[in-house]
């Protein structure tokens, strides 16, 4: 269930959120857009570790804040094997 | 003297072998025909307790085979410090732990069922007797356990769950070309 957040950014980030909303974007979709990213960046990271041998399964899980059956089953709709 | 073959299962590979059939019949009771199957506390809840709050049809068939003795759920318990040093530099999580431990409890068993590869290794350099799911499908045609056409069914049927080249060489092996 989605859940609300708020939060402040500035910087670099905040730039390019506004330079999005002139793109016809609004602030909420843009930061769904980056956070989004960023998850899936963390899991195709925590997947490479997987690969090399450096943390099992239920490490991986556990850094994403999953179950080990909610784990298998995003690797299963991803596409990405044992 | 002869005991019941018996296999330790750790979680992914139990949740593949409780979701593809062939011909109707779940790859986890082709396994039942020839083997005990032994899992820990922790791998009974990552499966089945987390699995049915979910939904997971998988969830339910692991439930029903415990429910009548097909699957045993073995408690494990804190071994030898030296051992149990070793798990903590590994840094492993509590499921792997327990079906380390279990290995390390009980020693007749005859193989550890391991798909995930970190896990696999340490297992192998623990010296237990470690299969992928897929070697234990190879081990049952070999065991005349399923037929060769059942698995080379089943080989086919895990294969999206599999890296590149694993099932390839299992049908080889099977095929008796390697």
């Amino acid at each position: 269930m989605a859940q609300k957040v708020s939060l402040a950014i500035d910087g670099p980030v905040l730039k390019y959120i506004e330079a999005r909303r002139r793109a016809h974007r609004s602030r909420a979709s843009v930061v769904r857009e980056l956070i989004q990213k960023g998850y899936e960046a963390n899991l195709e990271q925590l997947y490479r570790q997987y690969q090399n041998g450096e943390i099992t399964l239920r490490n991986m899980a556990a850094e994403l804040g999953l179950e080990y059956r909610e784990l298998y089953a995003l690797l299963e709709e991803k596409g990405l094997p044992f | 003297m002869n005991h019941p073959r018996s296999l330790i299962f750790d979680s992914s590979s139990l949740v593949t072998a409780s979701k593809f059939y062939i011909n109707g019949v779940l790859v986890i009771d082709y396994i039942l025909k020839g083997f005990r199957v032994l899992i820990p506390e922790e791998v009974k809840k990552e499966t089945v307790d987390a699995g049915v709050l979910k939904g997971y049809a998988d969830a339910y068939e692991i439930e029903r085979r415990i429910a009548t003795h097909s699957i045993s759920v073995v408690p494990t318990s804190r071994l030898d410090a030296v051992f149990e040093e070793v798990l903590d530099d590994y840094a492993v999580e509590k499921g792997d732990r327990e079906v380390l431990r279990l290995c390390r409890q009980a020693p007749d068993y005859d193989y550890v069922v391991i798909d995930d590869h970190t896990l696999y290794i340490i297992a192998h350099r623990l010296e237990m007797r470690v299969l992928f799911l897929p070697d234990v499908i190879y081990e049952m045609a070999k065991m005349e356990i399923v037929d060769i056409k059942k698995a080379l069914k089943m080989l086919l049927k895990i294969k999206p769950r599999y890296r590149r080249g694993f099932i390839e060489h299992t049908l080889k092996k099977i095929r008796g070309v390697i």
